[in-house]
């Protein structure tokens, strides 16, 4: 039981620190919070057999790491535009062109 | 922001409503919206969205430009870039399509297309260019025009024109434009005023359910929602979309320019 939810653990806090590198960041939070139910549930099993593994330090250590890179994205990340030159260079020439494909047009009233 | 089309019906009827007036939209408007889509059931944002209009002259007549942009976020640029740039020049009374243009670039697909709406001999000229990793290929097609077919960011703009003053609570108008060659159909079904907290602040809103009626991108009933500033701009503040992937939402960030 103690090994399955370690296992379970460290996958999900494994998993939700390589999403929140990741563009996706914000469902990091899900294999956090799976990862911080099943590290309650191993620190449960530790404090019944009265054990104090490195395992579950090294645990709650990343999760926090996880929580905190998620977070700090979340909230103190502004999402911005970048590299535009192409498509106003683009639209430019594209205003050109219709001008002439609409040269000498009347407007119906 | 433009002269909601009067359903087809009523502009058979009378072919001389075709051109109503454009009563919402100015020239040199510019809004920015925030595209989101739900992971995993959680909001992220991917796009910046902006619509724009400009005068436009040639030797002839001045003409209004309308432009819509979809640009990703930096941070998705490695992951999917986005760059789409749709455009579409209006008779500046009436929103009536002249000349529309869709160049697009989603990850490695890029496409670009050309109507030329020639209203006297009612067809619409298009062409239809596809960048493969085998080449380039060019379609050139006439497709017939109706009458009051226009294209995509047109009949976005002829949406604003709508005078709810006349529209009854679930009372439907419907709007023909033309989307890869194609004559599709938008509903939009009046259901009602909602008070809308947005970066402009609380708005009082048209909300607006929105349907394709031959086509099968928008999914759910009454699942894909428009609200519409309650006020002469009648500018777009929030949608709401359900696609076969997921769901996403369309939010306002600025707006400027706007008619009082």
């Amino acid at each position: 039981m103690k090994k399955t939810v370690s296992i379970f653990a460290f996958a999900s806090i494994i998993l939700a620190l390589i999403v929140s590198i990741l563009p996706i960041y914000i469902i990091a939070y899900i294999p956090a919070v799976i990862g911080m139910v099943c590290a309650f549930v191993l620190w449960k099993i530790n404090q019944k057999s009265n054990t104090n593994s490195t395992a579950f330090k090294v645990l709650v250590f990343l999760l926090i790491a996880s929580l905190s890179i998620t977070s700090y994205r979340v909230f103190f990340t502004t999402s911005e535009v970048s590299d535009t030159k192409n498509i106003q260079q683009k639209e430019q020439q594209s205003e050109e062109e219709a001008i002439e494909e609409l040269e000498g047009l009347e407007l119906e009233e | 922001m433009k002269y909601f089309c009067f359903s087809l019906f009523l502009f058979l009827a009378s072919p001389n409503l075709i051109f109503s007036q454009n009563t919402a939209v100015n020239t040199n408007e510019k809004l920015i919206y925030t595209a989101s889509y739900t992971l995993s059931g959680l909001l992220t944002e991917i796009a910046q969205i902006s619509l724009e209009t400009s005068p436009v002259k040639t030797s002839t007549a001045t003409l209004m430009k309308l432009k819509f942009t979809a640009t990703t976020f930096s941070k998705f640029d490695n992951f999917f870039k986005v760059r789409d740039l749709y455009e579409s020049y209006v008779n500046p009374k009436t929103l009536t399509p002249l000349l529309y243009k869709r160049d697009i670039a989603e990850g490695g697909f890029k496409k670009m297309e050309q109507y030329k709406f020639n209203h006297k001999e009612k067809n619409i000229d298009c062409v239809i260019r596809k960048f493969q990793k085998n080449g380039e290929f060019e379609d050139k097609l006439t497709v017939p025009n109706t009458g009051n077919t226009r294209d995509l960011v047109a009949t976005i703009y002829n949406i604003r024109n709508l005078d709810f003053s006349k529209i009854k609570n679930g009372e439907s108008k419907s709007f023909s434009f033309l989307f890869d060659a194609k004559e599709k159909f938008i509903t939009v079904k009046y259901v009602g005023k909602e008070v809308i907290n947005s970066n402009l602040g609380k708005k009082e809103c048209y909300k607006l359910a929105v349907s394709l009626k031959n086509d099968n991108s928008l999914k759910g009933t009454n699942d894909n929602l428009l609200w519409l500033s309650a006020d002469v701009a009648k500018i777009p503040v929030l949608a709401k979309f359900k696609i076969a992937i997921g769901t996403g939402e369309l939010k306002i960030k600025s707006a400027n320019g706007l008619l009082n």
